[in-house]
């Protein structure tokens, strides 16, 4: 449209660097920290003391505020105690630490349900009991979308991974293909929609060849391109290109509920063969050795991780890299990597860090061509330093998404998507 | 291990502010040496010396006002280099330097003018403000208007031997309108390649468009107001013809070709410090300033009036970013109605001025 801008760009998304490696399988780490929180949640109900014996797949925990989302042990054995500790969404919150006896004992029993049996009740709330989160990086608990009264007619699936570097997804999609089919006909079970399209970037040839002999099995799964953009992977920048439908709040409004690829796996695994409360991560970056995706025990500390597949650079010293818990665009810069994975995270990316120097804006107008959200971030930016809520309310800066593309694109190098939380922080406040 | 703390997003575009300013300047350097070609095609090497001299002088001392200025502020060593780089005088000299005419092939005068029209441009349009991104004028567009009032009389467009071809935006305001126009520019190559009177770059059509579409290419102007602008004033002088004569294509042809509107329209008023922020406001903007220039040209006294109608549109920006402060993709019909009836208002008043004598 002519007054919006393009909206997308293509990045650099450097996933050949961990495109071809399948992905290593750690087991056996001395400790696990399991992360009481949940998107910006800590309120958690702890089950366990320290000294007690766990097993894998025991609830340890809940939390217990307006979501029900259980926390369950990847590992077996000692309780060793539970502290706060820097979380990577940079609050601080319980942890569990828990001693690994590498026997990995299991104290759950597979569900084993059948698809054409169960009832849509039985598969929500089996989806619940399993504490399933949005594992494309914000950890919503899959249950809710699955809980609404909106009449729903197309389940999309979110294989699209547009943030650069990540490529866990990829691997996910093609290791478990199988679970991804099983997860889709309980999911389409559950929304009572009648068709599913599983969306992925162009160019992606291994995968289509992978998936296409089980989608061709079924009459309502199908598979759609979309380019290879950024945000592509956003709901509503996807459903606008799927559907060329636009909506308010949520996609429910339109019919479709949007699921990230690897969320689906899981709900695949546990209502049948069991989950395996393991977190799968793409390792990348310029400033580690070996760029690699792995599969640990949730909780799995990052500095552990590293160690174990070949360590930084011999160029990295104290504050010249950044380690992002995420991909690029959207991840947050973490001081130490003593951070613990939480079931939901899919990436950290290690990058030297470049010295940016701000130059005064040019009013190039960017930031408004490529806003996803339509967006004028540098009008936003102008208001948040003028402190003006009635403009920021006008320019409706509550809907940013951080997506980070104002300041990527920004010639001048201002940390135009700051300016805008901020600025959105201020409006949320007002309110 | 330390990590380094930044705000996310830690991934930058290529592009910067100054690959932005090098793809201008490159356009710029590509308009200056067709206009130096054709002052020489036109005046002979005395010509093309006189261009290339105007050039030097406006270039060099907006560098030279830059370095005053930063030495009187005490800004010295890496910043001093950083920021005479940021503030790009270069731009603002060639732009201000392809607005000047040639002067009387046998005085010196316009050399002067181009020399006290650089210390206005680049003092009191761009360094008083604060410096590139803070200015609330195009530079050069101040320069250009500081000299047009103080030394009018030396802004003389040399006659070209053999052919008698005055300026078509003078010829048109004479006694004969039209008509004379009409005979002396019944070739239109003529005006696509600048074989009449005027300011050393505007008049060089053909090159003109091929810088437009280079920097439009390379994303470093919007190509709505060039476009906007050039349909505005083809409707406004439509209308105009029509109220007043009868519709003509010739009168519409000579509005648009001739003159300072395309280089304005492609150098000045797209330049982005002095710009709307969206579309919306970049569309009514340049409705605007089409307006303005073709009203100048019609009826007031000068025969020319890009310089003023930018001046005057960049004061309007503030107002036409607050007015325009919203969603960008959301409300599409209420932006297409705001720019409809921008667009009415200024056929209106065109059709109400051409009924005054």
């Amino acid at each position: 449209m002519i007054f919006s801008g393009k909206g997308r760009i293509h990045l650099n998304g450097q996933k050949n660097l961990t495109d071809n490696s399948k992905p290593l399988v750690f087991n056996e780490f001395e400790y696990v920290y399991l992360p009481l929180l949940n998107m910006n949640s800590t309120s958690f109900e702890i089950l366990v003391k320290a000294g007690d014996h766990v097993k894998v797949g025991q609830m340890v925990a809940f939390r217990n505020d307006h979501f029900y989302v259980p926390i369950f042990a990847s590992v077996s054995g000692e309780v060793v105690s539970i502290d706060k500790m820097m979380s990577s969404n940079l609050i601080f919150a319980q942890h569990i630490k828990i001693k690994n006896d590498n026997k990995f004992e299991r104290c759950d029993t597979p569900l084993a349900m059948d698809v054409n049996k169960v009832s849509k009740e039985e598969i929500v709330e089996a989806i619940k009991q399993a504490g399933i989160t949005g594992c494309g990086g914000s950890g919503f608990p899959t249950y809710i979308k699955y809980g609404g009264n909106a009449k729903i007619d197309t389940l999309l699936i979110n294989g699209v991974e547009c943030e650069p570097f990540i490529t866990i997804d990829y691997h996910n999609m093609k290791m478990y293909k199988e679970d991804l089919i099983m997860g889709i006909k309980f999911l389409l079970k559950a929304s009572g929609a009648n068709k599913c399209i599983i969306a992925f970037k162009k160019g992606k040839d291994s995968l289509v060849e992978a998936l296409s002999p089980l989608v061709e099995k079924e009459d309502n799964i199908e598979i759609k391109l979309v380019p290879d953009v950024y945000p592509m992977g956003w709901e509503r920048t996807l459903v606008k290109e799927v559907f060329k439908k636009q909506f308010n709040k949520l996609p429910s409004e339109v019919g479709i509920i949007v699921n990230n690829s690897t969320t689906v796996i899981k709900v695949g695994q546990a209502l049948t063969s069991g989950l395996s409360y393991t977190t799968g991560c793409t390792i990348s970056g310029d400033a580690i050795n070996q760029p690699t995706n792995v599969v640990v025990p949730t909780g799995t500390m990052v500095s552990d991780i590293i160690s174990l597949i070949g360590g930084y650079k011999k160029e990295v010293v104290d504050n010249n890299t950044k380690l992002i818990m995420g991909g690029p665009m959207m991840g947050k810069a973490l001081v130490n990597d003593g951070i613990c994975l939480n079931s939901y995270n899919n990436a950290i990316t290690f990058l030297f860090n470049e010295e940016l120097k701000e130059l005064p804006c040019l009013r190039c107008s960017r930031c408004v061509d490529y806003c996803p959200s339509g967006l004028q971030p540098v009008a936003i930016k102008n208001a948040e330093i003028a402190q003006d809520v009635d403009l920021l309310k006008k320019l409706s800066a509550d809907t940013c998404v951080s997506c980070g593309l104002c300041s990527y694109i920004c010639p001048s190098r201002i940390q135009v998507t700051d300016y805008t939380a901020k600025g959105k922080a201020r409006v949320d406040k007002a309110k | 291990m330390k990590f380094k703390f930044t705000v996310s997003p830690n991934y930058n575009a290529k592009s910067s502010t100054q690959t932005i300013m090098y793809d201008v300047m490159f356009a710029l350097a590509f308009v200056s040496v067709c206009a130096i070609v054709l002052q020489y095609s036109l005046y002979g090497m005395a010509g093309a010396i006189r261009a290339i001299v105007i050039l030097a002088i406006c270039v060099l001392t907006c560098h030279l006002v830059d370095v005053i200025w930063l030495k009187l502020n005490k800004i010295t060593g890496k910043d001093f280099f950083a920021t005479i780089k940021t503030n790009v005088p270069t731009i603002t000299g060639i732009i201000l330097a392809l607005t000047l005419p040639l002067g009387s092939l046998d005085s010196m005068a316009i050399y002067y003018v181009a020399f006290i029209g650089s210390i206005a441009a680049e003092l009191f349009g761009k360094l008083i403000f604060g410096g590139f991104g803070y200015n609330i004028f195009n530079p050069a567009g101040v320069g250009r208007a500081f000299v047009l009032i103080a030394f009018g009389k030396y802004l003389v467009i040399p006659a070209i031997d053999g052919l008698a071809k005055a300026s078509p935006l003078t010829t048109l305001q004479g006694e004969n309108g039209l008509s004379a126009v009409s005979q002396t520019f019944d070739n239109y190559t003529s005006l696509l390649f600048g074989v009449h009177q005027g300011a050393l770059g505007e008049t060089v059509v053909i090159a003109l468009i091929i810088a437009a579409i280079y920097l439009i290419a390379r994303n470093a102007i919007d190509w709505v107001i060039p476009v906007t602008t050039m349909i505005t004033v083809g409707l406004c002088a439509m209308v105009y013809s029509m109220v007043s004569t009868g519709f003509d294509l010739n009168f519409i042809i000579i509005h648009l070709l001739s003159g300072g509107l395309i280089f304005g329209a492609v150098f000045m008023l797209t330049d982005p410090v002095t710009n709307p922020l969206n579309r919306q406001g970049k569309i009514i903007y340049a409705i605007i300033f089409a307006l303005l220039t073709f009203l100048i040209r019609a009826k007031a006294s000068l025969p020319e009036g890009v310089v003023f109608s930018i001046l005057i549109c960049n004061m309007l920006v503030p107002m036409i970013d607050r007015f325009t402060a919203n969603v960008t993709d959301k409300d599409v019909n209420k932006k297409v109605i705001s720019i409809l009836v921008t667009l009415v208002i200024a056929l209106a008043t065109t059709m109400l001025f051409s009924f005054v004598a």
